[in-house]
């Protein structure tokens, strides 16, 4: 590894404060620019949930709600159902995320990192079947954890929650690993490490992609609504947040308010799993090979 | 090893015996178990159900009793509007991704600096719009987007820089604009922090070093950034031509297909013919998601065979 | 590495507890005292109502709990199947989904049961419809009675003509004198859009939304179905219908719509919000707006208006409204059968309040004295009128067979809402609408007959004469009633 000349600190510190400062200043206009558009649409919608339908139509672009209408927050918080389907939801998302997880990091570690036989044949599947609309998947999926005997179970919802989209965890994963220079995996089995000590070593530096698929099942399941509802047919109280926003679809017309103020009081955990992980992502493999 | 005493190094002493140097042939099976069985129940055991479905004219609910062999796959390929709507899917998966992709890995690249200030806050706000369920999100925009007092054209109309309203979602040719514009605002979050991921594989010390040599940024991004985070972008493009061929929430609440059929998308095309009257025909359905994935595949392996071959030849005429 | 080993473990194990918690047993059915039916259906809005239903019931037969779970529409279809394949299915369900074909749909799956125990129902409980309401075939089977209908279908339907009163005045115009013809309609709508800056027509473009005009103008001049009965083909290439199109392309392209596709809801708010003129679809919009808060004073209704030479045909009533029953799975048969009866008594609690909301029209109750807004008012007026909405014929009473056929079902779900889409296409592109609809008629109706024949011959005692009542004698303005019928 090639030594880096270190100057005198002080010397060094002045230069780089300026640069930064120029770059700041550079890059922060823009950046804020496109971040008050990008972020239109949805202060949008949170501004839709203090209006009235009529305000929020006549309003146009406006973001500020003339009348003002907080109904609609204890209307969604009765439709929606929030206070029964809070934890739900917390349990589907918190538990398939962790399956998620924990069957995409093993598989995509051992797919990367080693030859066995079915390894290409398991690789050329999974990019296969990550082609196919899930549009009509749901059929056989509610028949197998029919005949499982998991219907109207927490577990049953959680199960197929996961059982799903894993395949692009897998690819990512094995695609980091591979990414891993080899002098780590000597290194440690210098240090006579075995493979599930190796894999030890190695899971922490997936970090950034850990925190991908957390954010991202995290965030998916939170609201989906198809499975939750599919597989609680017989016992609604077993339904997510998703489901209760389904309420707001009426015979003839749309809550739009109340969805809007139903969406505003459920998406904090969202964005609360998201700001702890996305810290993930200033860490490098800076200096991992001399640890 | 000592008769009546069982320790979890012994276990496992015993587990992986005969597995090989560190037990691998033993850790292998059991990392993949995992994987192969939620796998194996809800991926792969749902499409050969899908497939065998499509041989038949089934509503989802009587018995599976009408076999019809390939017809489905027959009317399918016969059909125009299949086409259309394959076009169409093309069109926007391409399109869609063409400027997600580049976009975002800029953004991300910018999100990582350590020199910016505020990160936390410009990333939250790219990332939010995933938060928004996609049929609100296409509700939303189907207001934004209206010609008579959406917020985009007054905020036009009123700066004096166009006359008449332009209707995004009112004629056939700019609808589909409009709709690739608005899956780019919703899933460009996704993306960015794909990308935020990939920058990780990049060690800090390769730039300080590069920096130590003069480098600017634009050739750090060049010479080192790209080449090095190569096989997760390679993953992170297929990833994201693959979900922009599925495109349906945006459709479906943003055009519903149209104006007419302007912006029919595949998956609307299996969703309209399959569920949207009874009988339900899940048999064709099925038929048409199969029919989709195989030629969805062949197009875009036939794609990374011409960049692979197009890369070929540049390295072999050094240019 | 190893400190966070353990919260994590623990969290794991609190997940699956949780996780493993959650299956319970379905609520019992035992036959003594505590009972709990279940009811389905999508009427979302209506969550409020029925709270009030289930308490009353409650209070009045203390032993039953009702559960009714309302869900949205698409997700209600798709899931109600599931449930009645893992033997979920609840007590009572509503569906409509096949017309005046679902009865059979609905014995074919072996989703239903009769309403009463024994399929017999005492005489003044079906006094409690008009004459003729339960018809073999579309209602009952073999003497049994598996349904009864819900809302009426003559007052309920599209066809009416909703007049912004703010914005009438604006041009002049008063909405106690509406347009009824299709020139004084296009002379409306000139003065609205010199004389205000509100659009003349809020006409939804999107996805089917199309049929609120559609329908309406379509029937003054042949018929508002896709389907001409008369002649037993389908109808979009009859002149009469290109004419239709072509005259409200007429008014799109001389700037008469409001502009954008856009769906109902949008189009509903724009008239509201007096954006625009003139709405047509049919009553359930008294309730809708009225939840927006623009109520009855602040709008007219009116009649579509017809063809300059007058109406040369009617909006269709059809043999639909039968929409709840009880299902199969039921292990509370008789207690399903007393709700139903407590639900449809026409003075009961029931209608008062459901009426009192305004929801909807209900077949088995004393709609012009419960309906109180004027809106209603004026929508019973109208459609007493003769010749604005008249009893179509039914192919399933002219050919009982029809019941196992599929032809029609299969020929019509092709491609389904290819006929808005075509409108639609034509309208916004300012094409000719003659080619699309062409091919889309002959493709079904080679669909329509290949099959008819083909079911013929295999010994069903179909065929397309079925479909044709020119021959009966019906003519597009005239009610068909059940004297009608003949045998093939």
């Amino acid at each position: 590894m090639a030594v880096l000349a270190r100057s005198p600190i002080a010397v060094r510190r002045r230069p780089r404060l300026r640069r930064r400062a120029y770059l700041n200043l550079l890059a922060l206009p823009g950046l804020l620019i496109v971040s008050t558009v990008w972020a239109y649409p949805f202060l949008w919608t949170i501004s839709t949930a203090f209006k009235t339908q009529l305000g929020a139509f006549t309003a146009g672009a406006g973001l500020v709600p003339q009348p003002l209408d907080l109904d609609n927050f204890k209307r969604a918080w009765v439709t929606a159902g929030i206070s029964s389907y809070f934890i739900n939801t917390v349990v589907y998302a918190t538990g398939s995320t962790m399956i998620e997880l924990t069957k995409s990091a093993l598989c995509g570690y051992v797919l990367a990192r080693y030859r066995f036989p079915g390894r290409n044949l398991l690789y050329k599947v999974i990019v296969l079947t990550l082609f196919v609309p899930v549009i009509s998947i749901l059929i056989p999926q509610f028949v197998l954890i029919q005949h499982l005997g998991l219907l109207n179970t927490r577990l049953g919802v959680i199960l197929a929650q996961s059982g799903g989209a894993g395949a692009l965890y897998v690819l990512l994963f094995a695609g980091f690993f591979e990414n891993l220079p080899q002098d780590l995996f000597d290194a440690a089995r210098v240090d006579g490490a075995g493979f599930l000590q190796t894999f030890w070593l190695m899971l922490p530096l997936a970090r950034p992609i850990i925190a991908v698929v957390v954010i991202f099942q995290f965030v998916y399941n939170w609201n989906d609504f198809t499975v939750p509802l599919v597989f609680t047919l017989g016992q609604p109280d077993l339904q997510n947040l998703a489901v209760g926003m389904l309420h707001f679809q009426g015979t003839h017309s749309f809550d739009l308010t109340g969805f809007a103020a139903g969406m505003l009081i459920s998406f904090v955990p969202v964005l609360i799993v998201f700001l702890i992980f996305q810290s993930y992502f200033v860490r490098g493999l800076a200096g991992a090979v001399k640890e | 090893m000592a008769a009546g005493r069982l320790s979890l190094s012994s276990i496992r002493a015993l587990a992986t015996r005969g597995a090989g140097p560190d037990g691998r042939r033993f850790w292998i099976p059991v990392f993949l178990l995992p994987f192969l069985l939620l796998y194996g129940g809800f991926t792969v055991w749902p499409l050969l159900a899908t497939a065998y479905y499509s041989l038949f004219n089934w509503d989802g609910i009587s018995q599976l009793s009408d076999f019809v062999g390939l017809t489905n796959y027959q009317k399918i390929l016969g059909d125009p509007i299949f086409w259309l709507a394959f076009k169409n899917t093309l069109v926007f998966a391409v399109v869609e991704t063409a400027i997600k992709l580049p976009l975002a890995l800029f953004v991300a690249i910018l999100l990582t600096r350590r020199w910016l200030l505020f990160k936390t806050f410009f990333r939250t706000v790219f990332f939010l719009p995933i938060i928004l369920p996609v049929a609100l999100a296409g509700l939303v925009f189907t207001y934004l987007l209206n010609p008579s007092n959406g917020a985009i054209d007054s905020f036009l109309a009123d700066r004096g820089w166009i006359h008449t309203p332009i209707d995004l979602l009112g004629h056939g040719n700019t609808a589909l604009i409009a709709i690739i514009l608005v899956a780019v605002w919703q899933i460009f979050g996704q993306y960015m922090v794909y990308w935020m991921a990939a920058l990780q594989n990049v060690p800090e010390d390769v730039y300080e070093a590069a920096d130590i040599d003069g480098a600017n940024e634009l050739q750090k991004l060049i010479h080192i950034t790209l080449p090095l985070i190569r096989p997760v972008a390679l993953i992170i493009t297929l990833l994201a031509i693959v979900n922009a061929l599925h495109v349906f929430g945006v459709v479906v609440t943003l055009t519903a297909g149209g104006p007419g059929q302007a912006s029919y998308t595949v998956s609307y095309f299996i969703y309209n013919e399959a569920f949207s009257e009874a009988p339900f025909r899940y048999g064709y359905g099925s038929a048409a998601a199969l029919l989709f994935a195989v030629l969805a595949f062949m197009f875009v392996t036939g794609q990374a065979a011409i960049a692979r071959g197009a890369e070929r030849l540049r390295r072999d005429y050094s240019v | 590495m190893r400190s966070w080993n353990r919260p994590l473990g623990a969290a794991v194990l609190m997940i699956l507890t949780a996780a493993c918690s959650g299956g319970g047993q379905p609520s019992a059915s035992s036959s003594a005292a505590p009972v709990t039916l279940t009811i389905q259906d999508f009427s979302v809005e209506q969550t409020d109502f029925h709270k009030q239903v289930v308490a009353e019931y409650q209070r009045v037969y203390p032993n039953v709990t009702i559960q009714w779970q309302s869900t949205a529409q698409a997700q209600y279809e798709q899931t109600l199947p599931l449930a009645f394949q893992s033997k979920q299915a609840p007590d009572l369900f509503y569906w409509q989904k096949q017309g005046s074909n679902t009865m059979n749909w609905l014995l074919s799956n072996s989703w239903i049961s009769t309403v009463s125990p024994d399929g017999k129902v005492p005489s003044d409980w079906t006094k409690r419809w008009p004459a003729g309401s339960f018809q073999n075939g579309i209602n009952m089977k073999d003497g049994n009675v598996y349904g009864f209908p819900w809302q009426d279908t003559h007052y309920w339907g599209p066809g009416y003509m909703y007049m912004n009163k703010g914005v009438f005045a604006q041009a002049g115009l008063d909405p106690s004198n509406p347009p009824t013809t299709w020139s004084q309609l296009a002379d409306t709508c000139a003065n609205i859009k010199s004389k205000t800056k509100a659009y003349c027509l809020a006409v939804p473009l999107k996805g089917t939304d199309w049929q609120r005009i559609w329908y309406a103008m379509a029937a003054g001049n042949m018929t508002d179905l896709f389907f001409d009965y008369k002649n037993g083909k389908f109808s979009l290439d009859n002149p009469a219908m290109l004419q239709t199109f072509n005259y409200l392309q007429g008014l799109y392209n001389k700037g008469y719509f409001a502009p954008g596709v856009q769906d109902k809801s949008f189009s509903r708010q724009q008239f509201a919000a007096g954006q625009a003129a003139i709405y047509m679809d049919g009553p359930w919009m008294i309730s809708v707006w009225d939840q927006l808060g623009f109520h009855s004073d602040s709008y007219g209704v009116a009649a579509h208006p017809n063809p300059d030479g007058g109406a040369k045909g009617a909006l269709s009533s059809l043999n639909s409204q039968n929409a709840y029953w009880v299902s199969s799975q039921t292990q509370h048969a008789a207690e399903a059968w007393k709700f139903i009866q407590w639900m449809t008594n026409p003075t009961g609690f029931f209608a008062q309040n459901f009426l009192s909301h305004q929801f909807a029209t209900l077949a088995f109750a004393d709609d012009k004295k419960l309906l109180t807004d004027p809106a209603w008012q004026q929508i019973f007026k109208i459609a007493d009128k003769a010749g604005f909405r008249v009893q179509y014929p039914d192919p399933l009473l002219k050919c009982p067979a029809l019941a196992q056929s599929k032809a029609y079902t299969d020929a019509s779900a092709l491609h389904p809402n290819w006929e808005h889409q075509v409108m639609v296409d034509a309208i916004t592109s300012n094409k000719d609408l003659k080619p699309a609809a062409q091919l889309v008629v002959s493709t079904r109706q080679q669909t329509l007959e290949a099959e008819l024949q083909k079911e013929s011959a295999a010994g069903l005692k179909v065929s397309a004469s079925c479909y044709e009542f020119g021959t009966n004698g019906w003519d597009y303005t005239q009610n068909f009633n059940i004297a009608n019928y003949s045998k093939p």
